[in-house]
């Protein structure tokens, strides 16, 4: 991995630290548009799984589990990938 | 677009999981060929980036929000294949960590915007790419967008069909709010995409060079 995608790593993270406060100000706690289907067909959900994480009820929050699930999915995504990568080599030799 | 759980039939959401787990894991093992060593840290930080963006909601209309999907800024710099993988990757995580999606709708979850979205982008893009890159990415964008809302739509017609109106919504209402609301959204995501494009093109004008070039080879 080199600089440059470390960068763009923090780069991620201070865009999504800029525009969090936007997301606060002008679409916390509304519906998105599945939901709003959902509503206005009168449709139910409900489920029994309790994720570990959510994304927070304010900007700190947020910013701290935003921050946690984008490492993750860097992390696990780099991992993965680089797993399959390794596994075509081993099958390949 | 983020599809709960208790919402779909059973029969549906089984399906779901029949339809897409068979489609990753080809995808998976295709991009082992793919994938190089070089591209690996830039597919992990655009995976980043459309997990960022999908936290952040923006209006729509009638009080109303929605996200970007980033399935055509994915399938454009990466690559079809590339593109379902990264998508899997942060929708897999949004379902397990942040409950953010169901996990019994995590098949058709992936299915929407894992597995159709990306494709519908990548075949929009190809076909129109030769005449103007910029419509052809903001075309990508909106329509990945609106036929994913039209699997959903169809999802949640269905549902209502097999169990008598217990799960789903009737498609007299599916069909017009999520394609509504989604060809707004969509035109959003046309413009962020074709926007993060010509951002990256001028600070970094090697990586979208070689999302060109990468594409070739992909086709080929």
């Amino acid at each position: 991995m080199k600089r440059n995608h470390v960068i763009a790593l923090l780069a991620v993270i201070v865009a999504f630290a800029v525009f969090l406060p936007l997301y606060y100000l002008f679409s916390y706690g509304k519906n998105d548009a599945l939901e709003q289907t959902i509503d206005e067909g009168n449709g139910t959900t409900g489920g029994t799984y309790n994720a570990p994480l959510s994304y927070g009820g304010n900007y700190l929050e947020s910013l701290a589990f935003g921050v946690i699930g984008i490492i993750a999915v860097f992390g696990v995504t780099y991992l993965l990938l680089l797993a399959v990568r390794r596994r075509k080599r081993r099958g390949d030799e | 677009m983020h599809i709960p759980d208790g919402l779909m039939d059973p029969a549906v959401w089984i399906a779901g999981f029949l339809l897409a787990v068979p489609i990753l894991i080809l995808t998976f093992r295709k991009l082992g060929k793919q994938a190089g060593d070089e591209q690996i840290p830039f597919m992990a930080v655009l995976a980043a980036g459309i997990f960022a963006a999908q936290m952040l909601n923006f209006p729509v209309a009638g009080g109303t929000t929605g996200h970007l999907i980033g399935a055509a800024l994915a399938a454009i710099f990466l690559g079809p294949i590339a593109a379902m993988a990264v998508l899997t990757v942060v929708i897999v995580i949004q379902s397990l960590f942040f409950g953010d999606g169901g996990i019994t709708a995590l098949g058709l979850n992936l299915l929407n915007m894992a597995v159709v979205a990306p494709l519908v982008a990548w075949v929009t893009y190809r076909g129109l790419q030769r005449r103007s890159g910029t419509t052809a990415i903001f075309a990508a964008a909106w329509i990945s967008v609106f036929i994913a809302a039209f699997a959903a739509a169809i999802e949640l017609s269905a549902s209502f069909w097999l169990s008598g109106g217990v799960y789903g919504v009737t498609p007299w209402v599916s069909f017009p709010a999520m394609l509504g609301y989604h060809a707004i959204i969509g035109f959003a995501e046309g413009v962020i995409t074709v926007g993060i494009w010509t951002f990256v093109s001028q600070v970094a004008p090697e990586i979208t060079r070689a999302a060109n070039s990468g594409r070739e080879e992909a086709t080929q």
